[in-house]
C-alpha cells in the first residue's frame, strides 16, 4: 500500500505512538503466565507478561497480566505468598513443583468475582496463624485438584470455605489439622472425591471433646433462598473430629451424600440437623458403602425435618450409639436393612425400608 | 552460571555474617546443588541445604522442608512438628544400610512425610524405615518404604502415638511392613503391602520377604487402639496380611480393627486375631467389602476367648480354610449373612459362625 503522511501528521502519529508505549496503564495480558521462586523471577517482568524465561515472582503480579480464563503456571518450587483472585483462571503447579503459600493472617487464597471459574492444582497452603486457607465468596466454579491445606486449627478457622452458590469440585485433596476441613455454605453444589481430612486425635469424651478437627466435611445452609449439597466418594474423616460428615440447615436445604468413605474415632460420624437452635430448613444425609469405626455416635439425625439414610455400611465399635435419632416432627433415620452394625444400642425411631 | 553466582553470594554472605543461623517457616534441600553451610542463610530455595537433618535445625516448628530435586538425602531425626515433602516428580531417597531411616522420638510433635522413598539397602537385622517412638501425630502420604528384609526389620514402626495416617503409600519387601503398638487411632488407606516369594515351598512354609502387612498390638493396658485399613492390598509375598494382638491384662480397653474394601491374595493368612489373655480386654475386628483369596493356611483366624471377628460382605475363595476359631482358646466369628465363602478346601467347619442380623 502506498501511502504517505504529510510530515506534520507523521510527527503527531509518532508522538501519539510514543505516548501510548510509555503509558504504564497499558498492560498487555497473556493467556498463560509464569511464576518462579528462582533467580530469574521478578514482578517487574509483568511488563513482559511474566513469560517463561522472565517469570514473575508472585501470583498477584502474574494475575494482573493473565487474560481472563488463562493459566498461571508455577515453574519451580518455592514460597509464593497469599493472593486474591477476581477473574477466571487456572493456577497450576505441575507434578514436581512445590508451590507453597504460607498464611500468617487472614485468607491464603481469597477468591471472589461474578461468574468466575477458578482451578487450583497442586498448591500447598500452610496456616501460620491465618484463619482461612482457600476462601471463595463469589463465583461460578471452583476446582481443586491435588491441593493440600494444613494447620488452620484456631476455633472457627477453615481450611477450605466456599460461601456462595459455586459449582465445587474437589479431588485428591488432603486437609490437615484444621478446625473446619471443607465447609460449604449457602449455595454450593459440590462433588468431593478421594479427599482426606486428617487430624490429631483425642478421645471423644462425654462432652464431645475432640482433637484438632471440629468438623471434617460440612454442608451448611442458613438461607431459605439457597440450597447446599455435596456428594462425597472415597473420603476420610479421622482424628477424633467432633463431627465427621455434617449436613446443617437452619433454613433452606442442606444435602450430603457419602459413599465408600471412612469415619474413624469421631464424636459424630455423620450428623444431620439444625446448625443451632431450631430450623425451618431440611438437612439430609444419605450414607452408603462406608465404614464407621469407633465413633461415639455413628449416624445421627436431629431437628424437625431431617432425613438420614444408611445403606450397606459397616458400623463397628461405636462407643455410644450406632443409629441415633434425636429428631422430632418429620425427622427420619432410615436403614435399608443391609448394614452390618455390631450390637450397640440405637436411640430414637429407626425406620426400616428394605432394599429392593 | 546462576548457580555459581549463588555459591559466590553464599560464600560472601558467610564471610560477613556471624555463625547465627536464620530460621524459616519453609526450608529447602537439594541433592544437586545444596550445601549444608547454607543453613546460615536459612536453607532458602535460592541457596538450599544438602540434608534434611541440617534443614530441620533451621525450620520453625510447624514449618515445611521441601526437596527441590532428585537425589539421596540420608537418614535423619525429627525433633519438632514439621512437614517433609518431595513433590511428585522429585525422587528424595533415604538409603538405610543399617539403623533407622527417619526417627521421631519427641513427645507432642506432629509430623507429615510426603513423597519420600526410604530404602533399606543392607538387609541388616534391626533396620527400620520410619520409627515413630514418640509423638502426637504422624501422617505419611505417597511414601515408598522398601527392602527392610533383615531379621526384626520394620518398614514403619509406631508406638504410643495419638494419630497415625498412612495414605496412598507402598511398603515393598519389608519383613514387618507396618507395626502399630499402643497407637490410639490409625487409618491406613489406599496402600499396598507387597513382598516377594524367595524360594519354593518346603516343610509347609513358603519363604517370602514379608512376614506381616499391618500388625496392630496393644500392650500397655491403657491405650484402646482403633485402626482402620481401607482400600489396601496385600500380595503373596507377605505371609500374614493383617493381624491384631491384644496382650493386655484383664480390664484393659478394647482393640478395634476394621478392614474395609481391601484384598489379601496368596499369603498364608489374611486376617488373624490373637487375644493373649483370655479375660477382660477384647479384640474386635470387622472385615467388610473385602476379598481374601488363595491363602495357604486360612483367610481368617481367631484365637482367644475375647477375640471377635465380624464379616460383612466379604469374599473368601480358593484358600485352605475359609476361617478357623481356635478350638482350645475360643473366640467368635459373627456374620451378617451376606458373605461368600466358596471354593476353599474347607468352606466351613473352622468353628461355628454366629449369625448377626443386618440393620
Amino acid at each position: 500500500m502506498n501511502r504517505s503522511l504529510p510530515a506534520g501528521r507523521c510527527a503527531a502519529a509518532l508522538a501519539l505512538l510514543a505516548a501510548l508505549c510509555a503509558s504504564p496503564a497499558a498492560l498487555a495480558s497473556a493467556p498463560r503466565t509464569f511464576v518462579s521462586a528462582g533467580p530469574l523471577a521478578s514482578d517487574a517482568n509483568a511488563s513482559a507478561n511474566c513469560a517463561p524465561l522472565a517469570p514473575c515472582r508472585t501470583f498477584a503480579a502474574a494475575l494482573g497480566v493473565t487474560a481472563a480464563g488463562g493459566e498461571v503456571v508455577v515453574l519451580d518450587s518455592g514460597g509464593y505468598g497469599g493472593f486474591s483472585i477476581a477473574q477466571s483462571v487456572s493456577i497450576i503447579a505441575p507434578d514436581g513443583v512445590y508451590a507453597g503459600i504460607g498464611v500468617a493472617s487472614g485468607t491464603g487464597i481469597a477468591i471472589a468475582g461474578a461468574g468466575i471459574s477458578v482451578t487450583l492444582k497442586g498448591l500447598t497452603i500452610n496456616g501460620l496463624g491465618g484463619t482461612t486457607g482457600i476462601g471463595m465468596t463469589e463465583g461460578a466454579s471452583l476446582t481443586l485438584i491435588g491441593v493440600r491445606v494444613a494447620n488452620f486449627p484456631a476455633a472457627g478457622s477453615h481450611a477450605i470455605f466456599v460461601s456462595s452458590p459455586v459449582d465445587v469440585k474437589i479431588v485428591d485433596t488432603v486437609v490437615h489439622d484444621s478446625y473446619y476441613g471443607v465447609y460449604l455454605q449457602d449455595g454450593p453444589t459440590a462433588i468431593i472425591e478421594h479427599a482426606k481430612v486428617l487430624g490429631t486425635y483425642t478421645a471423644p469424651g462425654a462432652g464431645g471433646a475432640f482433637g484438632t478437627v471440629y468438623a471434617a466435611f460440612t454442608v451448611d445452609n442458613t438461607s431459605a433462598a439457597t440450597a447446599t449439597r455435596a456428594a462425597l466418594s472415597d473420603c476420610l474423616a479421622n482424628g477424633g473430629d467432633y463431627q465427621g460428615y455434617v449436613a446443617l440447615s437452619t433454613a433452606g436445604s442442606a444435602g450430603l451424600v457419602v459413599d465408600g468413605s471412612t469415619a474413624v474415632g469421631n464424636y459424630y460420624g455423620v450428623y444431620a440437623g439444625p446448625g443451632s437452635g431450631s430450623s425451618s430448613g431440611t438437612a439430609t444425609a444419605a450414607v452408603s458403602n462406608s465404614i464407621f469405626l469407633r465413633n461415639h455416635f455413628a449416624l445421627t439425625a436431629a431437628g424437625s425435618a431431617t432425613r438420614v439414610s444408611s445403606s450397606a455400611n459397616t458400623i463397628t465399635a461405636s462407643s455410644g450409639l450406632n443409629f441415633n435419632n434425636l429428631g422430632t416432627g418429620s425427622t427420619v433415620l432410615t436403614t435399608l436393612g443391609n448394614n452390618g452394625a455390631d450390637s450397640v444400642a440405637n436411640a430414637g425411631a429407626i425406620s426400616l425400608v428394605p432394599t429392593k | 552460571m546462576i548457580r555459581n553466582l549463588s555459591y559466590a553470594l553464599v560464600l560472601a554472605a558467610l564471610a560477613v555474617c556471624n555463625s547465627a543461623s536464620a530460621s524459616a517457616n519453609r526450608t529447602f534441600v537439594s541433592a544437586q546443588h545444596g550445601v549444608d553451610l547454607n543453613s546460615a542463610l536459612g536453607c532458602s530455595a535460592a541457596a538450599p541445604c544438602r540434608t534434611f537433618g541440617v534443614a530441620l535445625g533451621v525450620t520453625n516448628p510447624g514449618g515445611e522442608i521441601i526437596a527441590i530435586d532428585s537425589g539421596g538425602y540420608g537418614p535423619f531425626v525429627i525433633d519438632r512438628s514439621v512437614s517433609v515433602e518431595a513433590p511428585d516428580g522429585v525422587y528424595a531417597g533415604i538409603a538405610v544400610p543399617t539403623g533407622t531411616g527417619i526417627l521421631i522420638a519427641t513427645a507432642g510433635v506432629t509430623v507429615h512425610l510426603r513423597g519420600l522413598t526410604i530404602n533399606g539397602t543392607g538387609g541388616t537385622a534391626g533396620s527400620i524405615g520410619i520409627d515413630l517412638a514418640a509423638g502426637s501425630a504422624l501422617s505419611i502420604e505417597h511414601v515408598t518404604v522398601s527392602n527392610f528384609v533383615g531379621a526384626a526389620s520394620y518398614g514403619l514402626r509406631a508406638a504410643a502415638v495419638q494419630t497415625l495416617s498412612v495414605v496412598d503409600s507402598t511398603f515393598r519387601d519389608c519383613l514387618l511392613a507396618v507395626v502399630l503398638t499402643n497407637v490410639q487411632t490409625a487409618t491406613i488407606t489406599g496402600s499396598r503391602f507387597l513382598g516377594t516369594i524367595t524360594g519354593p515351598a518346603s516343610g509347609g512354609t513358603l519363604p517370602r520377604t514379608g512376614a506381616y502387612g499391618v500388625w496392630v498390638q496393644s500392650s500397655d493396658g491403657v491405650t484402646s487402639p482403633a485402626v482402620a485399613i481401607v482400600d489396601c492390598v496385600v500380595n503373596e509375598g507377605v505371609q500374614i496380611g493383617f493381624a491384631a494382638l491384644d496382650g493386655n491384662n484383664a480390664g484393659a480397653p478394647a482393640l478395634d480393627l476394621a478392614v474395609d474394601r481391601s484384598l489379601v491374595s496368596g499369603s498364608d493368612a489374611g486376617l488373624g486375631l490373637t487375644d493373649a489373655n483370655s479375660t477382660g480386654a477384647t479384640i474386635r475386628a470387622s472385615a467388610s467389602r473385602s476379598t481374601f483369596t488363595h491363602l495357604r493356611t486360612g483367610a481368617l483366624g481367631v484365637d482367644g476367648a475375647q477375640a471377635t471377628a465380624l464379616l460383612d460382605g466379604v469374599t473368601i475363595t480358593d484358600s485352605a480354610a475359609a476361617y478357623a476359631i481356635n478350638a482350645s482358646t475360643g473366640g467368635a466369628i459373627k456374620s451378617f449373612g451376606n458373605n461368600t465363602l466358596s471354593g476353599n478346601a474347607v468352606d466351613s467347619g473352622g468353628g461355628v459362625l454366629t449369625p448377626l442380623g443386618v440393620q
